[in-house]
């Protein structure tokens, strides 16, 4: 493909505790733009955490973070998203009391009070947007506690897209879904891959995640233990050592 | 979005409140003068609150600003209310800031009771601190009015009551309406949204204090007294609560609605209990209706006009 | 000084004695009640009927006051408050909503005018120049020992490690077999009675009138925001804190500022420490 590889977001160095709990241990970690990065790690390796330092929903204790090598370590949640950082959640967040489509025309909203009230939103969007993830009329009209987890986390990646994103976090996307529902979530990520998107995705689902992603990452306490293809992450010993040994 | 409907429900109801003074008694236009304040600030609530579930525990305390600087203002200083007013609703601008710096922390029960410290605060300063000036525990009496007579002040008052009203269904049927709706139901998902959740806040808390100082300033002039006793008061709190939600929160028609449905519940009470029981059984029909129907009065109605248009049925309709 | 130290103590007990009920709910609930004055306003109410109506002696006089906010705690909880659990701010309005009423009922019960109450415990101390009356000292040692034994309670019994348990982590005591709901009905009964207690001494203290029930809400709203919601000793900390302000700035300073301080105490502290002081921590 010939491009030009560049670090598209990253961490460095980047330390948080939680009372006496250290989530994230001196972390750092980086994905390239247009690249797809799987971020694995047992149960409490602080992967959901990197997520939330990543898009400011938590202040690092020390370290920093750079999006298109710019320091944004202090830069608040809606301005990362702004500027193209966002995120999935691992249960997902949908506002409840609102349909589907009313849920993405929130995502696609501009961050100005006047324009809010003064513009009209924009026509046909939205419904594009939910067709992108395979979502008709029937279910825009539907309420976020009628959806499968499937559809929820449909409903998340439309959320997503509508920020209009460079690069999408993916908190344990197939969690909780059928096979059937991974094959679809599966494809939609393929398309946005061939697009030119950039992703983490956090999986326990090792095999769902194989094929979609560039590199791996492999996360345990807090840091990074191996990183490179997914293949050669898997027989490293201490990636075996961490999985196994929390069994 | 059909503009029609609404709007023709909104000269419906101009038309109507224009024409009842014809029809009922001067004591009922003077009820109906408390009504229009109480929908006002029944309003000003809803916005802060039933929008962005920031309960207040203290809108007492905004409208007692306006309503306390714009008395002192006139009172001692003889300034003309064309001026006093506007420094009254400025004045609680500066207090709504006051909630918004604990709602950038805290939400739910602790913001609550943030208000509500600072409406006791208020009531035991407003006595303390300068007495001469702010009247201490006995307030200030005399203050000019700006129209005398039953019938003016209820076209006064209803006219704001119209004005704002209107004011704020065209601005919150906007997606900023919307906005705030998100903020109510997951305010981490908001920001992730890549909204501003602290501009949103700040947006609901300065329109909710303009529209409760501008209540206060007038309430205050239409009285011609103030006093701490009975404005920072949980009980001036309970009636705009309980109107607001036992109208229908999160709605602009519901706290007009549940004003006056609580005023003249009050009145139509009073032939059958002329005495305080009347209160109780007010204070217990807000509650059973509170616990039955927290969406409150608004959706009972549109809930019963669905049942008897069962072409409405099909579709749900948001507020 | 010895003065300011001792009705410091004696204040501060009484405080104490008025927030423990409200904390507990909280601890358990994770809800606030804010009918708790009204609680108190019952438990003089009823003291007064009994003692200054009927003649009942004293002794029964508390027992039946006490019964009557154990009761009146039951009642709210299973009329009221279960049906609205799941949202906190549910129970503040509906709780605040049934505040009102029970304000209106003592209106048409006992009419608007104050009822003086008699001391429980007659006679003024007097010692070099230093006055307290009898009364608010044994309101004093009163909480003393209700508070000893509620700590007791909570750490030996049975019924009270439950409730320690669900106040720790509710998830976890539903998978050991407590029931939940019980547990809440328990401490509703308790901080009931426990409020009424606490009432029939605050009453004393000021005095019976349908409105009275606001300042004892706005101390155990402060007491326990300040020590941290839910926990027992930071309240009691706390309870102490705020009587002994209450008691400098009403001898050292002017009687009309004592409630400011403990209103900036509150917004401060709920602004920059939301957690309280002592932070959380189970009863």
């Amino acid at each position: 493909m010939g491009r030009a590889v560049n670090t598209l977001l990253e961490l460095r160095e980047v330390t948080k505790r939680f009372g006496g709990l250290v989530a994230l241990d001196g972390l750092s970690v980086h994905v390239d733009s247009g690249e797809f990065l799987g971020l694995i790690g047992p149960n409490g390796a602080g992967k959901t955490t990197a997520f939330g330092v990543l898009t400011g929903e938590q202040r690092p204790d020390s370290g920093r973070g750079y999006f298109h090598g710019d320091d944004v370590t202090r830069m608040p949640t809606h301005r990362r998203v702004a500027r193209g950082i966002a995120r999935t959640y691992q249960i997902p967040r949908p506002f409840g009391e609102m349909t589907v489509l009313d849920n993405v025309r929130v995502a696609m909203m501009p961050d100005s009070v006047r324009r809010l009230i003064a513009e009209r939103p924009p026509e046909g969007v939205d419904r594009e947007l939910l067709r992108s993830v395979g979502f008709g009329e029937r279910e825009a009209a539907m309420y976020p506690d009628q959806l499968s987890m499937g559809e929820l986390r449909k409903l998340e990646l439309a959320r997503t897209l509508a920020t209009e994103p460079e690069v999408l976090l993916l908190d344990e996307v197939f969690a909780g879904l059928t096979r059937g529902e991974i094959a679809q979530l599966s494809a939609l990520l393929v398309a946005e891959r061939r697009s030119g998107m950039t992703a983490i995705i956090v999986s326990h689902d090792l095999r769902s995640l194989a094929p979609l992603v560039d590199r791996v990452v492999v996360m345990s306490f807090g840091a990074v233990i191996a990183e490179g293809a997914f293949e050669e992450v898997l027989d490293n010993p201490l990636v075996r050592e961490a999985y196994l040994g929390q069994a | 979005m059909p503009l029609a409907r609404p709007l023709l429900g909104w000269l419906a109801f101009a038309v109507v409140m224009c024409l009842v003074p014809v029809f009922v008694s001067t004591g009922t236009v003077r009820i109906l003068v408390f009504a229009n304040f109480l929908a006002i600030f029944a309003m000003s609530w809803d916005v802060i609150s039933g929008r962005t579930g920031y309960i207040s525990f203290g809108h007492p305390f905004l409208i007692g600003i306006a309503g306390y600087t714009t008395a002192m203002l006139t009172y001692h200083l003889d300034t003309p209310l064309w001026l006093s007013i506007p420094a009254g609703v400025f004045a609680t601008l500066v207090g709504g800031t006051l909630f918004l710096l604990p709602a950038l922390r805290i939400r739910g029960t602790y913001f609550a009771l943030v208000t509500l410290a600072f409406m006791e605060l208020m009531y035991q300063l407003t006595q303390v601190i300068a007495p001469k000036v702010t009247g201490g525990t006995r307030g200030l009496s005399g203050i000019p009015t700006i129209v005398s007579g039953a019938i003016p002040n209820y076209y006064l008052t209803f006219g704001l009551v119209f004005a704002i009203g209107l004011g704020l269904w065209f601005v919150l049927r906007t997606r900023i309406g919307a906005a705030l709706a998100a903020l109510r139901m997951d305010e981490g998902a908001v920001a992730a949204s890549g909204l501003s959740t602290i501009r949103l806040k700040l947006f609901a808390f300065m329109t909710s204090a303009a529209v409760a100082g501008i209540g206060g300033a007038f309430y205050v002039h239409y009285l011609g007294s103030i006093a701490p006793r009975g404005l920072f008061d949980i009980n001036f709190l309970f009636t705009i609560l309980v109107a607001a939600l036992l109208g229908g929160s999160s709605t602009v028609a519901g706290p007009i609605l549940g004003a006056y449905f609580l005023t003249f519940l009050l009145e139509y009470l009073r032939p059958y209990l002329p005495g305080p029981e009347r209160y109780v059984i007010y204070g217990m029909i807000a509650l059973v209706v509170y616990v039955l129907e927290p969406r409150g009065l608004h959706a009972i109605l549109r809930t019963g006009a669905r049942r008897l248009a069962p072409l409405l049925a099909r579709r749900r309709i948001a507020p | 000084m010895t003065n300011i130290l001792i009705q410091g103590l004696a204040l501060s007990g009484l405080y104490a004695l008025v927030a423990v009920g409200f904390t507990m709910i909280f601890s358990v609930g994770r809800v606030l009640n804010l009918a708790h004055g009204v609680f108190l306003m019952l438990g003089g109410y009823a003291y007064y009927t009994a003692v200054q109506v009927f003649g009942i002696s004293k002794g029964a006089g508390i027992a039946i006051a006490v019964l009557a906010g154990a009761a009146f705690g039951i009642l709210t909880y299973t009329v009221l408050v279960r049906r609205l659990e799941h949202n906190p701010i549910a129970v503040e309005i509906s709780t605040l909503i049934l505040a009102v009423v029970m304000q209106a009922l003592i209106v048409v019960v006992y009419t608007s005018a104050p009822k003086s109450m008699w001391p429980i415990v007659p006679g003024v101390f007097r010692h070099e120049g230093v006055f307290v009356s009898h009364n608010i000292l044994a309101a004093m040692v009163l909480s003393w020992i209700v508070l000893g034994g509620l700590v007791v309670f909570v750490r030996r019994t049975r019924l009270g490690r439950a409730l320690r348990a669900v106040s720790m982590d509710r998830k976890g005591a539903v998978i050991s077999g407590i029931d939940p709901h019980r547990m809440s009905l328990a401490t509703w009964a308790i901080s009931g009675g426990l409020a009424a207690l606490a009432g029939v001494f605050f009453a004393t203290y000021t005095q019976l009138t349908p409105g009275m029930w606001v300042a004892p809400l706005i101390i155990a709203v402060a007491v326990v925001v300040v020590g941290g919601i839910g926990s027992i000793v930071g309240s009691l900390v706390v309870a102490h804190l705020i009587g002994f302000m209450e008691t400098v700035t009403t001898t050292l300073v002017a009687a009309e500022l004592r409630g400011v301080f403990t209103m900036v105490l509150v917004i401060v502290v709920l602004v920059i420490v939301p957690k309280g002081l002592f932070g959380r921590e189970e009863l």
